[in-house]
Order: C-alpha cells, then sequence, then structure tokens
C-alpha cells in the first residue's frame, strides 16, 4: 500500500526539498538543485494522488472496522487521548509520526525531512489559493527583536535573557469571503455655538436626525479557520497583500507546517458579517459631515453573500517562555508585521507614570498655585 | 538782618507746619466719609448698629487698619459698572477711607436685593493682614450667618474675624490657611492636569505591549469605488439652550480681583 505522507525528494539526488522564501522555489539542501513549483507538482503527481486514495482507503477502512468489530479501544488503547491524532511512518526515517488530524504538513522531528500529508486535503475542501512564504525564520526573529525595542515597560530581563522556545511557519487556513452590504443607518448629531452676554455664556446646542443608505462591497475578508490560531493574532497581522494570492499547490508546503480547517465556513462567516457590517457603519458615518457630535442609534443591514474562497496564508508563530508564562506572537510571512503581547514591569510602568505625574504636579505647583 | 532772621525763621516754621499737618491728618482713618458701619438697606436696628460701629473703631484704632460695613438695598443703583470688585474700588476711593498715609483699610459690601457681597482690601498693612487664605476662611464663616439671613450675626462675625486677623498679623504671623478654595484650585490646576497628563502617558506607554487585538472590521478590504450612497437625509429637530452665569472681567475663576496697580485685592460673590 502507498505510503499516505509525500516527502518531496531531490530528482537529482534524492535529498529533501524544501520551499525557499526568497526565490520561491523548492531546493535541495544536498546538492543545491531547484525546481519550480510546477515541475516539483508534475513530478510528484501521480505519488501525491496515491497518497490521497491510499488515505481515503485507509479512512474507510478504519471505518468499516469500527462498524464490524468491538477492537475495545478504550479500555487496552490511548482512548480520549488518540481523538483528533494521527500517525504516520516517515518514509526517509522509518519514525512514527503522531500528527494532529489536521495537520497537512510538518517536518519530521528525527530526520528533519519536510513531509505532506495531502490525504489531509482529501474529504474536506482543497484549498483554492495560497500566499507563499516570503519572509524567513531569520526574517521573523529580526522582527521579533525589533517588537522589543523602544518598550520602556519591557523587563529588561525579558529581552535580555528570552529564548525563542520554538519558531514555526505555518500556512494557516483561512475563509476569503466576498460580501456587499446594504446598509440603513440613524444617527443622532448636534451642533453647538457658544455666544456671551453681559451676565451669561449662553450655549446653543441644534440636534439632528441624520440617516444614510448605501450599501459597500468586501473583497476576501479574512477569517482564520484554525481553533488552534488565536483570532485577535490572526485579525492583528491583517492585512495580507492579495496580489500575491497564486492556486494552492502541495509544492508550497514543503519546510512549513500547514494545517487544515476545522472551524467550518459557516461558523466562520458570522465574524465575517459582523467585520463586513461595522465597515458598512464606519463608511456610512464617513458622509456625516458638518456636525461637533454624531453617535449611531440604529441600524439595519441586508447581506449580499458572495464568493467563499478557502486560503492558506503564510504566519510565522514565535513562542517564548518568561517567568513561567506563555508569550506567543505571530507574523505575517507575507508583509512581516509582527505583533503579541509583551509581559509588562508593573515598577516600571508605576515608576514612569508617578514620576511624571510628580514632575507635572510639582512644576504647575511652582508655576501655577 | 534781623528782619532777614526772622523772615527765615517764619518760612522755616510754615515749611514744617505744612509738613506735619498733612501727616497728622493722615496718621487716622478720621478723614473718612463714611461711618464705620453704613446701613442704607436698613436691616440692623439702632442698636445693632452701634454696637457694630462701636466695636469697627475700636478694631480699626487698635490695629491702624480701617474695618468697613457697607449694606446697600442694590450696588447697581449707585454705578454703572457690573463689577462688584469696581463699585468697591469707587466707593474707598469716593469717601476717602482707610487709616493712615497708606489708607489701610477692609470694607465688606453687602448688596441685599441682589445678595451680592464683595470684601476688598487697600494698602500694604491690610493686604498683609488679610491674605488669599485669611480673606477665604473668613468670608467661609461669616456667609454661614448671611445664608440664613442672619446678617447682624455675619457682621459680627466678621468684625471678630478681622480682629483675629489683624492681632495674628501684629504677632508677625498672619492668618494664612489652606482653605476650600485653595483645595479646588490644587484640584483643578495642579491635580487634575498632573493625572490625566500621567493618564495620557500611561496609556502611551502600555498600547504598544498589548498589539494582538482582534478585528471589527474590514475597512482594508474594501472593493476600491464600491461605496454607494442612495439615500442621505439630514432633519433639524431641536434645540436645547444652557446658560451659565459669566464672570466679569476683572475676577477671575476664583472670584478673587486686583486691580491694575495693586493696592486694591478683593474677593466675593453671592450668599
Amino acid at each position: 500500500m502507498a505510503s499516505p505522507i509525500t516527502n518531496y525528494q531531490c530528482p537529482a539526488c534524492t535529498g529533501p526539498l524544501h520551499f525557499s522564501e526568497s526565490t520561491g522555489r523548492l531546493e535541495c539542501d544536498y546538492c543545491g538543485s531547484s525546481f519550480t513549483v510546477e515541475e516539483v507538482e508534475a513530478l510528484f503527481a501521480e505519488k501525491n494522488e496515491k497518497a490521497r486514495i491510499s488515505a481515503e482507503a485507509e479512512q474507510a477502512e478504519t471505518s468499516s472496522r469500527d462498524e464490524s468489530w468491538d477492537m475495545g479501544m478504550e479500555e487496552n488503547g490511548w482512548g480520549a487521548d488518540a481523538e483528533g491524532m494521527k500517525a504516520y511512518t516517515c518514509p526517509s526515517c522509518g519514525a512514527e509520526l503522531i500528527c494532529d488530524e489536521t495537520t497537512a504538513a510538518t517536518s519530521c522531528p528525527y530526520c528533519g525531512n519536510p513531509t505532506i500529508l495531502p490525504g489531509q486535503f482529501a474529504g474536506g475542501k482543497k484549498p483554492d489559493l495560497i500566499i507563499p512564504f516570503k519572509l524567513d525564520k531569520a526574517a521573523a526573529i529580526a522582527a521579533l527583536k525589533k517588537h522589543y525595542r523602544k518598550k520602556p515597560l519591557l523587563p529588561r530581563a525579558f529581552a535580555a535573557a528570552n529564548h525563542i522556545q520554538e519558531i514555526q511557519g505555518i500556512y494557516v487556513p483561512f475563509w476569503l469571503f466576498d460580501a456587499t452590504v446594504d446598509a440603513n443607518v440613524h444617527f443622532k448629531a448636534t451642533i453647538s455655538h457658544e455666544h456671551t452676554t453681559a451676565k451669561e455664556i449662553i450655549t446653543e446646542t441644534d440636534h439632528f436626525n441624520v440617516f444614510r443608505e448605501g450599501s459597500v462591497s468586501m473583497s476576501r475578508v479574512p477569517v482564520d479557520g484554525s481553533s488552534k490560531m488565536p483570532d485577535a493574532h490572526m485579525d492583528a497581522i491583517e492585512p495580507f497583500d492579495y496580489s500575491g494570492l497564486v492556486p494552492f499547490s502541495l509544492g508550497y508546503l514543503p519546510g512549513f507546517l500547514a494545517d487544515k480547517y476545522d472551524v467550518t465556513m459557516e461558523e466562520c462567516a458570522k465574524r465575517a458579517d459582523l467585520r463586513c457590517q461595522n465597515t458598512a457603519v464606519e463608511e456610512m458615518r464617513k458622509t456625516v459631515v458638518g456636525y461637533q457630535t454624531c453617535t449611531v442609534c440604529q441600524k439595519s443591514f441586508k447581506m449580499h453573500r458572495g464568493e467563499v474562497k478557502y486560503a492558506l496564508l503564510p504566519v510565522w508563530m514565535l513562542h517564548t517562555k518568561w517567568n513561567g508564562k506563555d508569550f506567543l506572537f505571530a507574523m505575517n510571512g507575507q508583509t512581516g508585521k509582527l505583533i503579541g503581547d509583551l509581559p509588562i514591569s508593573w515598577g516600571k510602568f508605576c515608576g514612569l507614570v508617578g514620576g511624571i505625574f510628580l514632575a507635572a504636579f510639582i512644576l504647575l505647583c511652582m508655576f501655577g498655585f | 538782618m534781623k528782619k532777614r532772621i526772622a523772615a527765615f525763621w517764619l518760612l522755616l516754621c510754615i515749611l514744617v507746619f505744612s509738613l506735619t499737618v498733612p501727616a497728622i491728618a493722615a496718621s487716622d482713618d478720621s478723614e473718612a466719609e463714611l461711618d464705620y458701619v453704613t446701613d442704607i438697606a436698613g436691616i440692623l436696628t439702632d442698636e445693632e448698629l452701634d454696637t457694630l460701629e462701636s466695636e469697627a473703631a475700636s478694631i480699626s484704632a487698635a490695629y491702624a487698619c480701617s474695618t468697613y460695613i457697607l449694606v446697600l438695598d442694590n450696588y447697581r443703583l449707585y454705578t454703572d459698572s457690573d463689577s462688584t470688585f469696581n463699585f468697591c474700588m469707587e466707593t474707598y476711593e469716593k469717601y476717602n477711607l482707610g487709616w493712615g498715609a497708606d489708607k489701610d483699610g477692609i470694607l465688606l459690601m453687602l448688596s441685599k436685593a441682589n445678595r451680592d457681597y464683595y470684601l476688598i482690601i487697600h494698602g500694604d498693612g491690610a493686604g498683609y493682614a488679610f491674605t488669599e487664605g485669611g480673606r477665604d476662611q473668613m468670608q467661609d464663616r461669616f456667609l454661614t450667618y448671611f445664608g440664613r439671613d442672619d446678617y447682624y450675626g455675619g457682621f459680627r462675625k466678621y468684625l471678630s474675624e478681622c480682629r483675629s486677623c489683624l492681632q495674628a498679623a501684629a504677632e508677625g504671623k498672619p492668618i494664612d490657611p489652606f482653605t476650600k478654595k485653595d483645595m479646588e484650585k490644587l484640584v483643578f490646576f495642579c491635580l487634575a492636569p498632573s493625572l490625566l497628563l500621567a493618564a495620557v502617558v500611561g496609556y502611551l506607554l502600555y498600547r504598544p505591549m498589548r498589539t494582538a487585538v482582534k478585528q471589527s472590521s474590514a475597512g482594508s478590504y474594501i472593493v476600491p469605488g464600491s461605496t454607494e450612497l442612495r439615500q442621505r437625509a439630514d432633519q433639524f429637530s431641536h434645540r436645547t439652550v444652557r446658560r451659565r452665569p459669566r464672570q466679569s472681567d476683572s475676577e477671575g475663576s476664583s472670584g478673587r480681583s486686583y486691580d491694575s496697580s495693586g493696592s486694591y485685592s478683593g474677593s466675593g460673590g453671592k450668599f
């Protein structure tokens, strides 16, 4: 039976191939050969198809076995721990790889070979598009160091002693939604005038009911389809440059982790709808001009939902530990935007803010009191 | 020669007399054209008036600082100015009030109809005795009487406070407590701006430490030129008017005033 794993090997020396961010080609570390994604895809098309069929056959076999026989897995095996996990054999060194059932690309922890699990995309929607990695690991590390700079509240020990525990280039599954929103928005707006008489200061405020009806179209609003990825991190590294989107190919995956979506398009659509609606309100608000205050008091929407694409987008995830706490950073693998919450030295915070307060208070007391 | 000597002595005597008479005349407040206590509004009985007058005279003589009370129906009937400070200053000048050459004195003016009061101080000696803190404390104390229309009680309190201030000044320790007004000033002009500045700086320092934030909108993904406004309506609903009393130009936010020469200072308000 064919292995459900594809290991892209160099046609020249059989060494492992990995995708290079700088050249956009698959390169061999051993003989230095490089190939385009299309060339490698053509070479390994047959192997991938076999891997997919093998995966489906294995799945079918497992299903029929489960229906026919009670294997007593819960008593003898991994029980609940085995749920959501899959085991593969590395075609390079023979080691057993235990992966999350959504993992579509990984590396063998024993021999380091980049490994593709094309069968993972079987039975689910295959990604339509992918943005290949443009920035490498070194860029991610440099961006993290830059992220530490000019942060007076960052504990000195964190920046000095910080060692990145883990750094992974991950193709994160995203749903990209097209939508047009028809919005009806009612605002309350005011204009105030002040004039003075000999005895009084009179403030006259004119109140207005403002109504706007219009529509806004949005293209490829991204919502991450991986429950493992924190939404805040994935949102904060936006936007991606969609001019870099290309049709999906397994050839882009070697050397990186890749996940299959585990949050359905229907679930993600709720967040996309909300973001589109908020954007429509913001656009209508921009047309309310000439007022001093403006607040939304009523809004209604009609969504015209368009095409939804499934795409893998490149993200570098960096993980570090400090004082027993985990700190997770994410960098857009295309644009280099890096985000992540940093630890705060509350002693420094109190010192700086308290110092500024005291200095300002003393100066004001000296000159104004 | 004898005639010349006699003429010289005569000239010297005239010179000395001409110099000493004004000095003698200015050594008290006998030139003032108002009593210490003047009640045009008629809110005090004769007996009360006499008591207050003798008390004020006693204080004035004891500390060489004239202490006046002026009660009017409505001060606006006597002046074109809207400012109580200007009116008190005019009155002080017009009636030649104050003790000695420096015209040291304190005048409490009360305008009954519009419930205005004003306390004006003139002269370096009075300025030394009646500090801003001392005046604020004095006002807080006598205003509680005026607030309940106990004018006689209020004036008695005013005079006793004047005596205390002058006595303290005579001992070289003028009363200058940290008053409620000082506290308000400290809070509004020093504490609040300092706190605000510290909060803004704190936020600016904190903000870049928290960059993993969920997006609530999708402005980056708007199709260029797709925003279409189909209907717009801006309808006037109603007007609201808010009126606040205006402080006169010569009064600061604390209600304190100073004239341009610096010889007068005062504070007042409503009771």
